[in-house]
């Protein structure tokens, strides 16, 4: 089944919690997405200040700002929500 | 709406006027209670479905939160009508407890539709509600209790058809509380006849939006 855009941004939000601070390759597999999607996922995230990178040592790693961590938040109720009336996300 | 006649109850429970006065006021007291603090009570699951909305723009959402919305504004009216009732008589208060017991019922009604909607939007069938929509023509308050009925039978099948289908605990609440709303509208019509169940018939609403708070405490907990 097709993933809506809510469904995929939760999931890489998801991974990126879990993992504190995860390497781009650790995002894609949790994520199930393909390498340049991912990459324009990641950049609109970190512009929207969601996300925030750095490097370390010589990869790049992703952590949630306050601002993502609310927004995962929200999303999972959202998925509670949704389950009870039967709504996809 | 209240329909009790003090002098019909004196009546029908052999009791002097005064013991009965107190025996109506009490239960005035009580759908009063239950009026308001349900219009309380389904203020969570509003916000909740407007938050899914601004967060999702999954229109379902947007029809839930307008139903809860309504449902609760509904239920503040019915409140409203019967504190007016019990303020005393007058020709302009009277008018004005017909007044907002035909816009809590025409409301309930609204939001009932809404939620119904958001229902068929969620299965993607809308022919089901296309025909309750050809039942809604008349401003009767009778006819409008019918159609509650009818747009409650079909969202209480539509949260059965979720929970048969997920079997998730999340999913039974709005079955449980869907079926007691319309449990509840069962018993207001029959009230019609009997008014004395018109009491029950509120506990029972009061009991289905305890269901719908429930579950907007199941949404706002964390993992």
């Amino acid at each position: 089944m097709r993933r809506s855009r809510i469904r995929i941004i939760m999931d890489i939000l998801e991974v990126i919690e879990r993992e504190g601070a995860a390497r781009l390759t650790h995002i894609l597999y949790g994520a199930n997405l393909s390498y340049d999607r991912l990459v324009r996922y990641l950049e609109e995230l970190e512009g929207k200040g969601l996300l925030k990178s750095e490097m370390r040592g010589d990869a790049r790693v992703y952590r949630l700002t306050s601002e993502g961590a609310k927004l995962l938040h929200e999303l999972r109720r959202v998925e509670r929500l949704a389950r009870a009336f039967g709504v996809e996300l | 709406m209240c329909t009790w006649r003090l002098d019909d109850t004196s009546r029908s429970l052999n009791m002097p006027a005064p013991y009965t006065h107190y025996l109506v006021s009490c239960l005035l007291m009580a759908v009063l209670a239950l009026d308001y603090v349900g219009a309380l009570i389904l203020l969570p699951l509003t916000y909740y479905s407007y938050k899914a909305y601004r967060v999702s723009k999954v229109g379902v959402f947007f029809n839930l939160f307008l139903g809860f919305a309504l449902l609760s504004s509904g239920t503040f009216c019915h409140g409203l009508s019967l504190t007016l009732a019990a303020l005393g008589r007058g020709h302009a208060l009277a008018r004005l407890v017909a007044a907002s017991g035909m816009a809590s019922l025409v409301t309930e009604t609204v939001a009932y539709l809404l939620i119904a909607l958001g229902y068929a939007k969620a299965s993607r069938a809308a022919a089901p509600v296309l025909l309750l929509l050809a039942s809604w023509s008349s401003p009767a308050g009778l006819l409008l209790g019918v159609v509650n009925l009818i747009l409650l039978t079909f969202i209480a099948f539509n949260a059965l058809a979720v929970y048969s289908a997920n079997r998730d605990k999340s999913s039974l609440l709005p079955l449980l509380a869907f079926l007691t709303l319309l449990a509840s509208q069962c018993l207001r019509l029959a009230a019609v006849a009997a008014p004395r169940l018109a009491l029950a018939s509120r506990l029972l609403y009061f009991l289905g939006l305890l269901s719908l708070l429930y579950l907007a405490v199941e949404v706002s907990r964390g993992r």
